[in-house]
């Protein structure tokens, strides 16, 4: 299984090392990994913690149920990552794809919420 | 804040030891032109009295923005606000007439300014809805903080006005009528603090002269009467300068014009005008002076100065003398024979008269007689008369010879002559005289005379000649002196008026040298922060991007004076505005302009924000959101936007946030709906939860429970303020009691009795007023977060729903 320290790697290789035919398509592709490793850390999150939430399929769900669980900053933060991950992954007409500087500063709010939910977890 | 700085004043003042000289430059600048001035004119200056601390402002927050037929808005629309600290987005597509609203607002506060009108050209000629062109009017309504009763500013125009200014403007708080906004007291603070910020403003960044951005921002230094003060000195060292600099150009262009003069006068003023301060005393005396110093002229003026010449006429008149003498001496009888006779003869009538007649002792031959004796006697008489009429023939001559000696010609002929003096009239004179003094004075009386009267016309004309030469060469000596003396008099009196400022000027120099510094740290000192704040927010709004922000800094002053960044990128110091991307610009925009409207000595602590997210990176976006929900901790903020990741952060952030929706139908019919409220987000995500059938009812109701217990409180709380707020409590103390309010309980008593502690009795209100449904719901919300059982979620939900809406 893929964990959401994986997905961080990737993300992070791919937004730094060019590689073939992600030409153009590597800020959406790095989003993607991004909100991937999110996912892997919620799941793992309430693995541990809740097994039935964990169970349910609705992410909206999930991240408001942290609000009980991980404390309100920490739902929030993870709700407006998942959204911001969400909508730069899909397509948009007319919008521009996420600059590098975007990516990083969502990584690394990717990587402190996932850095939390794992201590939460333990 | 003037009494402050006063203070400030005289410490540095006297931590320093500044003269007195100095110091009461320093403070008569402080209080002003006519205290300066009497203090360089040596009088004591009177410093303002201790100021009262100025009656502070009361908070202004807006209520309502109503817009009929102005820009973007036909028919009328209106926005409600709540009066209170809060977040309000008003999102809207581009063209939606979102913007009008800001628009509305901006020109109700400051549509009397002209520099506002003079800066909006295109709004002015489009500021009328063209769909609604009949009854244009927009009115703001505004509370102020412990004033029950609102501000309206209304303004309304004509169906003819075509210029936004010619509204009819009515202002009213209560009872009170205003002739306009500024009446109210906010102009200055709407200048300095500027509670609007449109893109323009953000754009202002880049668009603007370095000095337009420093204009905004010196007034939040709140330091004005000190850099008036320097204003005042500066305008005063220039006026002196003026008037010192006219003396010094007009001696040196004098000087010049001296030096082309050949005048011992003009050579010794232009010798004194040499020196940049010349002394006036020396040049007064020089003007002063009639006396010729110059030896030049002296031997001109002797010239003109000799005793004038015999005429022509006089001297011929003696020399007709002389000859007339000569010949009456010439004619005259020999008198040497005659006076032998006549002693011949007196001997023999003495010898008669002793003797008697008798024959002639001499010759024998003749008789001596009576008769002999008396024609003796007559040829005597006339033998004396003979001798008489001689000796005064030649008596008349000596008198003649004494007459030529006396003529008075040799003083009137000059012995020596100018240096300069033309050679060829010179010569003459030497001639002339040589010629008529070659004579010696016991020549023959008929040749001295024929010398004068051949030798004096030439003589005579000569010296004339000469004379009038000097004449002349005094006379334009005399002119050129004297237009040079009159500008030198004039140039005189200029200096020595001009040099009564020289000792003001000095002084206003050293007080000049004495703010300087001082203004330069108080900028610092008082900028600090606002500079700190500006950080904050840029670091919020920076996120990744490499441009690290040192401060900001207000430099320099009159035409140099601007707002300096200092930055780093990637470690390497450089100013920020050179290396920042517009959506980077746009955010320290915010980061500088934001901490300005919310300063805390603003009255206005509402503050409109349009279209802040235009060209930000959509990463910036949650900063952004939690920049303004830290700011709607105690301001009103009302943030315009056309797009959706604002609203949609402040949705996930679950930042309290009323959004409200703007739509524009055809014909500019602008439609305005709640887009959610934080009693309804929390409803929304309750509802959401508890339907959420694939994660176990026991599991997700506690979480449901806790959304809906937040949704009655954010009611409740939305009640209690409503309420004490129209009252007219400040905003302070409504914050306060909310704060103290912990329990449900208690923040549903303060909602329904208006009393904290009246929470016994919430349950049987809510059972009368609404029914028993109602109290279950808020009961269950109380204990079924504390893990109480509830059977059914969604009819929790429901219920909550449905008594919120019943909540007045």
């Amino acid at each position: 299984m893929i964990t959401a320290e994986n997905y961080l790697t990737s993300a992070a290789d791919l937004m730094t090392k060019p590689a073939t035919g992600t030409r153009g398509l590597w800020p959406r592709a790095s989003a993607w990994l991004l909100r991937l490793a999110l996912e892997a850390a919620l799941d793992r999150y309430w693995q541990a913690m809740a097994p039935s939430v964990a169970e349910c399929r609705n992410r909206r769900a999930q991240l408001m149920m942290l609000r009980e669980y991980a404390g309100a900053e920490t739902a929030q933060r993870a709700a407006y990552l998942w959204w911001a991950l969400s909508r730069a992954g899909h397509h948009h007409g007319y919008e521009l794809a996420l600059t590098v500087g975007e990516l990083r500063h969502l990584h690394r709010e990717v990587m402190a919420v996932v850095a939390v939910l794992r201590q939460r977890s333990q | 804040m003037t009494h402050a700085l006063l203070e400030h004043l005289f410490d540095r003042l006297t931590e320093q030891r500044t003269p007195d000289q100095i110091a009461e430059v320093v403070l008569g600048a402080f209080a002003g032109e006519r205290q300066l001035r009497a203090v360089l004119d040596g009088a004591p200056a009177d410093l303002p009295a201790r100021e009262t601390e100025a009656a502070e402002h009361r908070h202004v927050f807006l209520e309502r923005i109503t817009v009929t037929g102005f820009r973007g808005i036909g028919a009328k629309a209106a926005l409600h606000l709540q009066p209170q600290p809060g977040l309000t987005l008003v999102i809207g597509r581009n063209g939606s007439g979102k913007s009008s609203f800001a628009e509305a607002v901006e020109l109700s506060l400051t549509g009397d300014s002209k520099r506002w009108a003079e800066n909006n050209r295109i709004f002015r000629e489009g500021w009328r809805n063209l769909h609604h062109p009949d009854q244009a009017a927009i009115e703001a309504t505004a509370r102020l903080d412990g004033s029950a009763a609102p501000v309206r500013l209304r303004r309304r125009w004509r169906d003819d006005a075509t210029e936004p200014g010619d509204a009819a403007v009515d202002v009213r708080h209560g009872d009170q009528t205003y002739a306009d906004v500024d009446a109210l007291g906010w102009r200055q603070p709407l200048e300095a603090y500027r509670p609007l910020l449109t893109a323009n403003d953000l754009g202002r960044l880049i668009s603007s002269r370095p000095s337009d951005l420093f204009d905004a921002l010196a007034p939040l230094l709140a330091i004005e009467p000190i850099t008036n003060a320097e204003s005042l000195l500066k305008r005063i060292r220039r006026e002196l300068d003026t008037q010192l600099k006219a003396v010094s150009d007009r001696r040196k262009s004098l000087r010049q014009a001296l030096g082309g003069v050949d005048d011992e006068r003009a050579r010794a003023a232009a010798k004194l005008l040499a020196s940049t301060r010349p002394d006036l005393d020396s040049v007064d005396r020089l003007l002063g002076n009639t006396d010729d110093v110059d030896p030049q002229v002296t031997a001109y003026r002797r010239l003109v100065s000799l005793p004038p010449l015999p005429t022509a006429e006089e001297v011929t008149a003696v020399a007709d003398t002389l000859t007339a003498a000569a010949v009456r001496v010439r004619e005259a009888p020999n008198s040497s024979v005659t006076e032998g006779m006549a002693r011949l003869l007196e001997a023999a009538t003495e010898h008669y008269d002793a003797h008697g007649g008798g024959p002639c002792p001499l010759c024998h031959a003749g008789v001596l007689d009576q008769h002999w004796r008396t024609e003796a006697q007559a040829e005597l008489d006339r033998m004396r008369d003979d001798a008489a009429a001689h000796r005064s023939v030649l008596e008349g001559l000596a008198i003649a010879r004494r007459n030529v000696q006396a003529l008075p010609v040799g003083p009137g002929v000059p012995t020596t002559l100018p240096e300069d003096f033309p050679a060829e009239l010179r010569e003459r004179l030497r001639t002339a005289w040589a010629v008529w003094s070659g004579l010696s004075a016991d020549a023959d009386p008929e040749a001295v005379a024929a010398h004068l009267t051949s030798t004096y016309p030439a003589l005579l004309q000569t010296v004339s000649t000469v004379r009038e030469t000097a004449i002349l060469w005094l006379q334009a000596r005399h002119d050129q002196w004297r237009d040079l003396a009159a500008q030198l008099q004039q140039w005189h009196a200029g200096a020595v008026a001009a040099r009564v400022h020289e000792a003001p000027l000095a002084r206003v120099k050293e007080a000049l040298d004495w703010y300087k510094p001082l203004i330069e740290n108080l900028r610092a000192e008082q900028l600090a922060p606002f500079a700190a704040r500006s950080q904050q927010i840029w670091e919020e709004l920076r996120q990744e991007s490499n441009v690290e922000l040192a401060g900001m800094k207000l430099d320099g002053s009159s035409t140099r004076r601007k707002v300096a960044f200092p930055a780093t990128v990637d470690g390497t110091a450089t100013s920020a505005m050179s290396v920042m991307s517009q959506g980077e610009m746009q955010a320290l925009g915010l980061a500088v302009f934001l901490p300005r409207a919310s300063a805390d000595a603003s009255p206005f602590r509402f503050l409109i924000i349009d279209d802040p997210v235009q060209s930000m990176d959509p990463a910036k976006v949650d900063g952004l959101a939690r920049v303004f929900a830290d700011l709607a901790q105690t301001r009103q903020i009302i943030v315009f936007t056309h797009d959706d990741r604002l609203p949609e952060a402040v949705r996930r952030l679950e930042i309290d946030a009323t959004i409200w929706e703007v739509v524009r139908r055809e014909n500019s019919t602008v439609e305005i709906r709640k887009n959610i409220d934080p009693v309804k987000r929390y409803l929304d995500d309750a509802a959401a939860l508890a339907k959420t059938r694939d994660m176990p009812v026991e599991v997700r109701t506690p979480v449901v429970v806790t959304y809906c217990r937040s949704a009655l409180e954010a009611r409740f709380h939305q009640i209690i303020r409503a309420r004490r707020i129209g009252r007219g409590e400040p905003h302070r103390d409504v914050d306060a009691l909310i704060g103290r309010a912990r329990t449900t309980m208690q923040v549903a008593a303060l909602a329904l009795f208006d009393d904290m502690d009246a929470g016994g009795q919430v349950f049987g209100k809510l059972n009368t007023a609404h029914g028993g449904w109602a109290a279950t719901a808020l009961r269950t919300c109380k204990e079924g977060a504390h893990g109480a059982a509830v059977n059914d979620p969604e009819q929790l939900v429901a219920d909550v729903a449905r008594l919120i809406a019943r909540l007045k």
